[in-house]
């Protein structure tokens, strides 16, 4: 054996191992949320968040609404994220930039009743990997980062039931106001807080 | 490929994004009231309809409202409820809109509510489809742009779940209907 295929032999395993090191990232960074809501949520201390994965979002879905279960179908997981405006540092332009430097692409925007609402996707492999809505309104940032995606036909609904008044929003809003309360019984399972990443 | 058949290329492709985009005059009206939170706005990028090209069709019928929506290019509406200007605003928006670029389609009056409907025309194929509906106290601009089938719109509507698309299906319910003109 040569000095040559001595190295290769020593070396084989180290690059094997630094293959898997490499491939074990990817998988990690592909099915870890957005960094910039990792960001957020580490630089506005104050902030709130939320963890749903589907089987929270179908429990909240307490009035068994077929169509509701039919939209969550392939979110795997959702944070929301709810910022003060006035927190030292904020600065919205600079968030939504964070977002599309992550390849998150703007596809539809809309303003109603005082409220802006931004919404996002990005793909992977020609497939929508994620989605994120940026909805602020007077005082509040709230940022629904989702893994996984929604049919395109029901992305406005999805975001309608949950910003305006129904069963579900009504839930999850009860969470976010009360979040320091129990939730009663009646209210059903709630959403989980703290880091799931 | 040389310096003058690169520039024609970029005439060209300059020429197909432009006439699949909202007029000028639409785009100002738009504009104007851009930054009046008191109207309700919704963009809707061409990236959202390409998306629907991802979705597997589950008829032949479904594949033709996929198709059709996935030529489309953009969408832009500009509305505003209870307010006492919707007249004012409806009459505002046809001194902008050029009777030369846009073909009545049909009028309909219909609770109180007047809605016209238009299209610009490109090459034969309509380019912008747009509604302009005016009531005692609403008031709503519609301007859906890219390569439109008409025969195809009011499902387009229904398939994208969209407030204010709803009012595209009237035009296959009163297809000649010349009430308002």
């Amino acid at each position: 054996m040569n000095a040559t295929e001595k190295s290769r032999e020593i070396l084989r395993p180290m690059l094997r191992a630094l293959l898997v090191m490499l491939m074990s990232a990817a998988v990690i960074a592909a099915s870890a949320q957005s960094r910039t809501t990792e960001k957020l949520e580490d630089q506005f201390e104050d902030s709130r968040a939320f963890f749903f994965y589907n089987n929270t979002l179908r429990m909240i879905n307490q009035a068994d609404d077929p169509e509701f279960d039919e939209i969550i179908r392939d979110i795997e997981k959702m944070k929301l994220l709810i910022i003060r405006k006035n927190a030292e540092g904020f600065d919205l332009k600079n968030i939504a930039r964070d977002y599309k430097s992550e390849d998150f692409e703007e596809i539809m925007t809309s303003r109603h009743k005082g409220r802006n609402f931004d919404i996002f996707l990005r793909e992977e492999g020609g497939k929508t990997r994620a989605m994120l809505a940026l909805v602020n309104d007077e005082d509040n940032l709230f940022v629904l980062d989702i893994l996984g995606s929604i049919d395109p036909g029901k992305v406005a609904k999805f975001f309608s039931v949950m910003d305006e008044e129904s069963d579900i929003s009504s839930r999850i809003r009860n969470f976010v106001t009360n979040d320091r309360e129990e939730p009663d019984d009646d209210d059903g399972p709630g959403p989980e807080k703290g880091n799931h990443d | 490929m040389n310096s003058k058949t690169i520039g024609m290329t970029a005439i060209m492709v300059i020429t197909t994004v432009s006439a699949f985009a909202q007029s000028d005059a639409i785009t100002k009206f738009f504009n104007k009231y851009a930054t009046d939170e008191s109207f309700t706005q919704v963009t809707v990028s061409s990236k959202m309809f390409s998306l629907f090209t991802e979705m597997e069709a589950e008829t032949p019928e479904d594949k033709e409202v996929l198709e059709a929506i996935s030529k489309l290019k953009g969408l832009r509406i500009l509305a505003k409820d209870d307010t006492r200007d919707a007249r004012t605003l409806y009459q505002e928006a046809f001194t902008l809109i050029p009777a030369a670029d846009y073909e009545e389609l049909m009028s309909v009056r219909d609770d109180n509510k007047d809605m016209k409907f238009m299209i610009r025309e490109n090459g034969g194929k309509i380019a912008e489809l747009l509604m302009v509906l005016g009531g005692a106290d609403e008031f709503m601009v519609l301007s859906l742009f890219g390569e439109i089938d008409l025969k195809q719109i009011s499902r387009i509507g229904r398939r994208m779940n969209v407030s204010g698309l709803e009012n595209l299906e009237k035009m296959n319910k009163k297809p000649n209907s010349k009430e308002n003109k």
